[in-house]
């Protein structure tokens, strides 16, 4: 059995004379959650769009789950989740009827939907709000429905995009545990963030992207070949330019 | 780099700037900077097609603005005249400052209101400069400026230029023409200021977004029963031709503002003073002014220290908690059983989906209402336009066509703008959550059937309403409804399937306004495709049936109708669809 659940081959997206990811490979496999950190502009948000079917590739691949994104995208589309970096959702829908649409989306069965979304907005702490138009809810609470809408259909794969950006400490710790437990599960976990020391809690490997390349990737311990004494935020920044960074704390000193 | 930080400064410095090296005034100013760099990139930074746009129409509008300039100076020469002088009176001459001043101030009270909602409260960039070490009544007086500017220019281009005008006619000195604009800058100030208040005491009791839906609807109603007054006075028979006697009438009425004893004619009073040299009464009348105008925009000032930042910050804590009723919910549980009973295997539950949410979103969000409203207020007027027509038609053969099938006509006009707002904007309206559909397993037959639905069953619907509406009212048979409704749904299916083909390629998703949904120029062509395509439809489905006026039995002449009209339709329908479904996929890519 082929545990290969995102697979990107030569993946490739140009913006005019831009070139926002330039050939990026790599695998996520089954039971896995991979780490995909890059400095601001990197490529990141564009290659997970590029792997969620959100953007066409330049050139290239992206399979999710034996099933290539563009080509086949019904099937892979079935079995992926995904969470935005902005959780922009139907203001004038309740939290209840938002996942009732998703599980539509999904073909989730009603009663199985009806069930799953109650599980979802208890464990969320949302239930006092589910019959709230969404409108009301703050950036936190918007991004815990974005997550509840992304397992609704319980997904093999899970792309997640600065997943715990306005979460506060508890949801943030909860939206880890519930990402440990998926990977637990079988699924392959995908998902980018700013906070080099959840990557390097959770993630099982990580991939460094920089100007549109993949310029390191693998565990932690992989990445730390020979610098047994860095931290992963030393290697990120040796690879990504630290020197700048280095020249900036001092000016600010 | 050290910095030795001073005592942090009290609630009214950080509110007035006191105590700060940095006047309030320096910040206004600062912030109004800003504010005109934002609009001069936008413009310099613009298409080379658009640049050329906006010369042409700052152009025309200057041309505009000289045209109104000579066009009152010259009508108002020429109604010194002694054919008109009976009706145009020194009085009443010296009214038009006074109607002209008072109508500056009445529309900055009223028609600010809702500039001044966006700009004070619903702007993206509060957080920002609340943030900043700016004084709050700085950002107070630059957003108010900022919402009251656009509003005075476009009020300044039609009566700024007519005063002068008048001037020039009357002969009026040089401080007449300097002290206009200044008059006509506190007026729209006071006013400006008066409406902030409003403003910023509605927003306390409902929440802003709320009143902005609110304004939207009750704008737009309002727009509509302005520009459909004629029709209404048609239809109450109020129309006549105005005689001299009204029109003397009119003129008293008019220099009855002119009253001494009205604080909104003291403005206009002073400008007629100054222009005639009464040098007194004029200092007298623009010091009244100045003095009750700058004490509104103060009062407004002061008031804001108390109501605006307060207000804002409870916007954003106590933000809209809508308790969607439980009834609803158990509804859409019975609705999802049901689906799951029987109606999945006729409709995909995605398809299901998709109507539903459009529905409860359009219905749910007041700023739709007003463009939902009209075809429904322009379906009734021309109904009973139609109604009162058929008592004056002659009982001719072509009459009594003419009387059958204008029925149709009143339910596809209905359904035209009833359809061309759901359609065109069906895969716009999802806007910046068209994430949620793309990332989803949703074949783009599915999307697009849905959306078809969303703008053709409400349309049909209210389409058939005013169909059965008009043949009651012109007492046509049974048969004749049959077939305008066959012909009425066809013609609907054909006009949303061309509007919602075009509004998918030209779909906006970045819009804040609903009313922007779809760009423009894709927007304009789908808008012209679908109206000749339902043009040439209705147009044979409703001639056909003359052909009995040439002898062919009413039946075979319907029956070619149908047939033909019919075709037309489903060619319309699969051309579309096939022509769109390929772009589906492409919704979304930069």
């Amino acid at each position: 059995m082929n545990d290969t659940l995102i697979k990107t081959t030569g993946l490739v997206k140009r913006f005019g004379d831009k070139v926002a990811v330039n050939s990026v490979n790599l695998e996520v496999h089954a039971g896995e959650i991979f780490g995909f950190l890059g400095p601001n502009g990197a490529g990141k948000t564009t290659t997970i769009k590029m792997i969620c079917g959100l953007l066409r590739p330049t050139a290239g691949s992206a399979v999710v789950g034996g099933f290539d994104i563009q080509q086949q995208p019904i099937a892979a589309k079935s079995i992926l989740g995904y969470v935005p970096d902005e959780p922009m959702l139907y203001e004038k829908l309740s939290a209840r009827e938002f996942l009732s649409f998703v599980a539509d989306l999904y073909n989730v069965p009603p009663q199985r939907a009806e069930h799953r979304a109650e599980e979802l907005l208890k464990l969320l702490d949302l239930t006092d709000d589910a019959d709230n138009l969404i409108e009301g809810f703050s950036h936190g609470m918007r991004q815990k429905m974005t997550i509840a809408g992304a397992l609704m259909h319980d997904p093999r794969v899970l792309v997640l995009d600065e997943p715990t950006v306005g979460l506060d400490p508890k949801s943030a710790r909860l939206v880890k545990d519930i990402l440990r437990q998926l990977a637990e599960r079988g699924a392959a976990v995908f998902l980018s963030t700013h906070i080099l020391e959840i990557a390097e809690r959770m993630c099982d490997r990580i991939g460094i992207i920089d100007h549109g390349n993949l310029i390191a990737a693998g565990t932690v311990e992989q990445l730390r070949a020979g610098r047994a004494d860095q931290s992963l935020e030393d290697i990120f920044l040796s690879l990504t330019g630290g020197a700048e960074y280095a020249e900036i704390a001092e000016v600010l000193a | 780099m050290t910095h030795t930080p001073g005592p942090p400064p009290s609630c009214k410095e950080r509110w007035t700037g006191e105590g700060d090296k940095c006047e309030m005034l320096s910040y206004v100013w600062k912030l109004l900077r800003a504010r005109w760099r934002i609009t001069w990139n936008n413009i310099w930074r613009a298409s080379r097609r658009r640049k050329i746009g906006l010369f042409f129409a700052a152009f025309g509008l200057a041309a505009l603005a000289a045209f109104l300039v000579f066009a009152s100076w010259g009508i108002l020469s020429l109604m010194r005249r002694p054919e008109v002088a009976q009706f145009v009176t020194p009085d009443l001459i010296r009214a038009v400052p006074v109607l002209f001043t008072s109508a500056t101030f009445l529309a900055g009270l009223l028609t600010n209101f809702g500039a001044l909602l966006q700009t004070l409260y619903l702007s993206g960039d509060m957080e920002f400069l609340l943030a900043a070490p700016v004084p709050a009544r700085a950002v107070f007086v630059a957003k108010l400026i900022q919402a009251v500017l656009p509003n005075f220019l476009f009020m300044s281009l039609f009566n700024l230029p007519a005063l002068i005008g008048l001037g020039l006619a009357q002969g009026y000195n040089v401080t007449y023409f300097v002290m206009l604009p200044v008059m006509l800058v506190l007026l729209i100030l006071a006013g400006a200021g008066i409406s902030a208040m409003g403003v910023m005491v509605v927003v306390r009791v409902v929440p802003a977004r709320r009143v902005a839906e609110v304004l939207g609807l009750v704008g737009g109603v309002m727009g509509l029963l302005c520009s459909q007054s004629s029709q209404f006075m048609h239809l109450s028979g109020a129309e006549q031709s105005v005689s001299s006697t009204q029109m003397l009438a009119l003129a008293g009425t008019a220099t009855q503002f002119n009253t001494p004893y009205s604080p909104l004619a003291w403005p206009g009073r002073a400008l007629v003073a100054l222009g005639e040299g009464q040098w007194l009464l004029a200092l007298l009348l623009v010091g009244v002014t100045v003095i009750l105008t700058l004490g509104m925009f103060a009062v407004s000032l002061v008031a804001s220290e108390r109501l605006y930042i307060t207000g804002w910050a409870r916007t954003r804590s106590s933000a809209t908690q809508h308790k969607v009723v439980r009834a609803e919910h158990r509804r859409a549980t019975r609705d999802s059983a049901a689906r799951q009973a029987g109606e999945r295997q006729l409709f995909p539950a995605a398809f299901i989906a998709i109507v539903a949410k459009d529905w409860k979103l359009l219905m749910r969000d007041l700023r739709n209402y007003s463009q939902l409203i009209t075809p429904i207020v322009f379906g009734v007027i021309y109904t009973f336009s139609l109604a009162r027509g058929t008592q004056q038609i002659p009982a001719s053969p072509i009459g009594r066509q003419v009387i059958t099938y204008g029925g149709l006509g009143t339910a596809l006009f209905v359904a035209w703008i009833f359809a061309a707002r759901l359609a065109l904007g069906g895969i716009g309206l999802e806007g910046k959550r068209y994430w949620l559909l793309k990332v989803a397993p949703l074949r783009p037959e599915v999307l697009l059937a849905a959306k078809f639905a969303v703008a053709y069953l409400p349309s049909l619907a209210l389409g058939s309403v005013f169909l059965v509406a008009a043949t009651f009212l012109g007492r046509s048979g049974v048969e004749a409804l049959l077939y305008n409704w066959v012909a009425l749904a066809g013609t609907v299916g054909a006009l949303c399937a061309v509007y919602l083909a075009f509004g998918t390629v030209g779909a906006n998703l970045t819009w804040e306004d609903p009313r922007q949904v779809t760009r423009g120029t894709t927007g304009c062509i789908g808008w012209i495709a679908g109206t000749v395509t339902a043009g040439i439809v209705a147009g044979v489905f409703s001639g056909f049936p003359l052909l009995t006026l040439l002898g062919v039995p009413a039946v075979l002449a319907q029956g070619l109708g149908l047939t033909v009209g019919l075709s037309l339709c489903a060619v319309a329908l699969v051309a579309a669809f096939f022509g769109v479904r390929g772009r589906v996929a492409l919704i979304g890519e930069a």
